[in-house]
């Protein structure tokens, strides 16, 4: 219960009162020789989160030091419980783009207010979507109603991925009663047969204190599944080399067929989007190849381009496409005029599509993926533990030089790969101790302190990841930057107290991200607009170094209290 | 190097090095100063900080202590050094010796009672105790 300053809304002529604050100690005495025995405090806001309050009675008469029994018992103390909310006064849950066949990826907006409820910087939120959906990307794609808060060291507005089918949002600023809330994210259907289900969220506000301020539901989703799609649509991990703005190179593209097999006289049609194959080979003819589960041998096809950037690759007798399997096509040529294999022109989101058609020409299936280009290819970043064999707790150094501009308000994430489903790597936590909202302060400092990213010391937040996850989350430092950097500026920061992985001499992954939140009808920007990789590796662990009492340390002045000059 | 400062006292929000060739950075959440040397010592040194505050009480336990980590990413020592501030027993600003007076007031509510025998008892202990200590 909030401790009430004085008690202003008390009115009972029957007694007087004397109130002292700060031991919330009421006193009252009756006024008149009537049998009222009734005493209303008047009305208070409660606290804010969940809390358990007491209330002690003692009952006396003046002139005498006997305590008499009453309605109450006295000395006795009654414990109640301010409880959390259990609704929000609107929500909705709908979708901004993208089909909804099945295990199909789309945007969607979660909207949500309350008007009563006060959110004070230092909450957090949980958002848990129901298991028809599964999240695609680590990251919102865009926030509404939440600004920075800048009260708190540890506020960094972050909205992301926090587990399975979790997402948290915290670091913002207060957020008064009646303040329209709302996520926009990417969401992927994770149900694979053909039905209509309702799903919804559930939000949960914490306190600063980790306790419940709300938890409730919002509105469902009416997810109407209508169509089947592959549950596997995507380009193969095993590339030669990233996708890059402005590059070209051969392309395997594996997908699974949900519930059909394409026999002889059914053909793939294959639409790249924004990617383009070269179409006048010289030897007259596009020939692809396909490869179906785990045969070892490849099927020539003869592919055609009816229009733009589709392509129909057929599929010939004794070498049907079976579903459930992995099936690969890989785009090459032989002997291209201009480039080999596919042509990403730009840094964007991509929207390759697939559709498996019959003999008469009718789509059974269709998917289509989400796939980021990347500006560039980028190998700037540096990454300098400054203890490097296994499981040292020390300072990182990071630097890298972006050749883009970043502005005030943009984020640099560094991500730490938790596993790769061989090995174990970073820890989820990076050495800390996370709290309940999967946070952590971290020391840091910009090197040399040069100001590029903030004219104050900057402040870096851990998230903890979830290497049990699928797929895995990596562990998130996050930096705010709060002064407009120039491309080509090198950005350099150190970071104290992470642990190092347990396992030596084993290539481990540190991503370097700027960040933006961008708005939800953007749909070609994923909010990271820069990207970095770095690849390390640590020594075993050495012996333990020497330990000594030489030396000297001295104080001046040499006494109890001092400041040194 | 990297310094693990007294628990009870927090190093300052800003680091600075009034002698020696090398960058210093606080961390007080960690109570932690780290200096990156700018040149490379084949024998003794010494760094210099300044703004650094001594502790509350003389004391010899919980040691601070300091690391010398190498450019190849390894420890090379630990130093547990001894070093001593003394109490003080005078005003530092006057150098008058410490005292404490007591100047009666009157209260309201609580105010001595003439013709009786008022007893005021005064306790006073751990004189050089703070909320750091």
């Amino acid at each position: 219960m909030t401790s009430l300053a004085t008690l202003p809304s008390l009115s009972n002529s029957n007694y007087n009162y004397e109130y002292y604050p700060n031991i919330n100690l009421c006193v009252f005495k009756k006024s008149n020789s009537n049998n009222d025995k009734t005493i209303s405090l008047g009305t208070y806001p409660t606290s804010e989160d969940q809390r358990s309050y007491t209330l002690t009675w003692m009952y006396a008469y003046p002139s005498t030091s006997t305590i008499y029994t009453s309605n109450f018992n006295p000395g006795s103390s009654e414990t109640k419980t301010i409880d959390y909310a259990t609704s929000w006064s609107s929500s909705s849950f709908t979708k901004v783009s993208g089909w909804t066949n099945t295990y199909s990826m789309g945007i969607y907006r979660l909207a949500w207010s309350s008007s009563s409820l006060t959110f004070s910087e230092g909450s957090y939120m949980k958002v848990t979507i129901d298991s028809e959906f599964s999240f695609p990307y680590e990251y919102c794609k865009e926030i509404s109603g939440f600004l920075p808060g800048s009260t708190l060291d540890t506020s960094n507005l972050i909205c992301r991925q926090n587990a399975n089918n979790e997402i948290m949002i915290a670091g913002y600023s207060s957020i008064s009663a009646g303040t329209s809330l709302s996520i926009t994210m990417y969401l992927q259907v994770n149900y694979g047969s053909l039905t209509t289900r309702y799903p919804n969220a559930r939000i949960i506000v914490y306190s600063a204190d980790n306790n419940k301020i709300i938890d409730a539901q919002t509105n469902s989703y009416t997810l109407t599944i209508s169509e089947y799609g592959s549950n596997l649509f995507s380009l193969d991990d095993h590339m030669e080399k990233y996708i890059s703005k402005g590059n070209s190179q051969e392309l395997d593209i594996v997908f699974r067929l949900a519930s059909h097999t394409l026999t002889s006289g059914s053909y793939i049609a294959l639409d790249l989007d924004q990617w383009t194959v070269d179409p006048a080979a010289t030897e007259g003819k596009m020939i692809w190849k396909y490869q179906v589960g785990n045969n070892i041998y490849w099927v020539p096809t003869e592919v055609t381009n009816p229009s733009g950037n589709v392509f129909h690759i057929p599929v010939y007798s004794n070498y049907s496409m079976t579903h459930g399997q992995d099936i690969k096509i890989r785009i090459y040529h032989l002997l291209p005029d201009q480039h080999d294999g596919v042509y990403f022109p730009a840094d964007q989101w991509n929207h390759p599509k697939i559709y498996a058609y019959n003999s008469a020409n009718t789509i059974l299936e269709h998917q289509y993926a989400h796939v980021w280009v990347e500006p560039y290819h980028h190998t700037s970043l540096t990454v300098n533990p400054i203890l490097n064999y296994v499981s040292a707790v020390t300072l990182y150094e990071f630097a890298f030089t972006p050749n883009v501009s970043a502005s005030a308000g943009d984020r640099i994430a560094l991500e730490f790969r938790t596993t790769d489903a061989l090995e174990d790597m970073f820890t989820d936590d990076l050495g800390s101790t996370i709290a309940t909202n999967s946070s952590f302060e971290l020391s840091c400092h910009e090197i040399d302190h040069a100001s590029v990213i903030s004219d104050s010391r900057i402040k870096c937040e851990l998230f903890a990841g979830d290497k049990s996850a699928n797929p895995p989350i990596p562990t998130t430092i996050l930096i705010p930057i709060t002064k407009s950097i120039a491309a080509n500026t090198e950005i350099k920061f150190n970071i104290l107290n992470l642990k190092n992985p347990a396992k030596a001499s084993y290539y481990i992954a540190v991503t370097a991200k700027l960040m933006n939140h961008c708005v939800e009808s953007d749909h070609n920007n994923p909010c990271t607009y820069y990207k970095s990789t770095k690849y390390i590796t640590f020594n075993n662990a050495p012996s333990i170094p020497n330990q000594h009492t030489t030396g000297s340390m001295g104080f001046n002045p040499n006494r109890v209290s001092a400041t040194n000059a | 190097m990297k310094i693990i400062y007294y628990p009870e006292v927090t190093v300052p929000e800003t680091c600075t090095i009034t002698s020696g060739n090398g960058v210093c950075y606080t961390y007080p959440l960690e109570n932690t100063i780290i200096i990156k040397s700018n040149t490379t010592y084949a024998s003794s040194y010494s760094f210099t900080l300044g703004g650094m505050t001594n502790l509350y009480q003389s004391r010899t336990s919980n040691q601070p202590y300091t690391e010398i980590w190498t450019s190849s990413g390894t420890i090379r020592a630990r130093f547990w050094t001894s070093y001593w501030v003394s109490h003080i027993t005078t005003d530092p600003t006057s150098n008058n010796a410490l005292a404490i007076s007591f100047t009666p007031t009157l209260t309201p509510n609580y105010q001595l009672k003439y013709g009786f025998n008022n007893i005021a008892r005064i306790e006073i202990s751990h004189l050089l105790q703070n909320d750091r200590i």
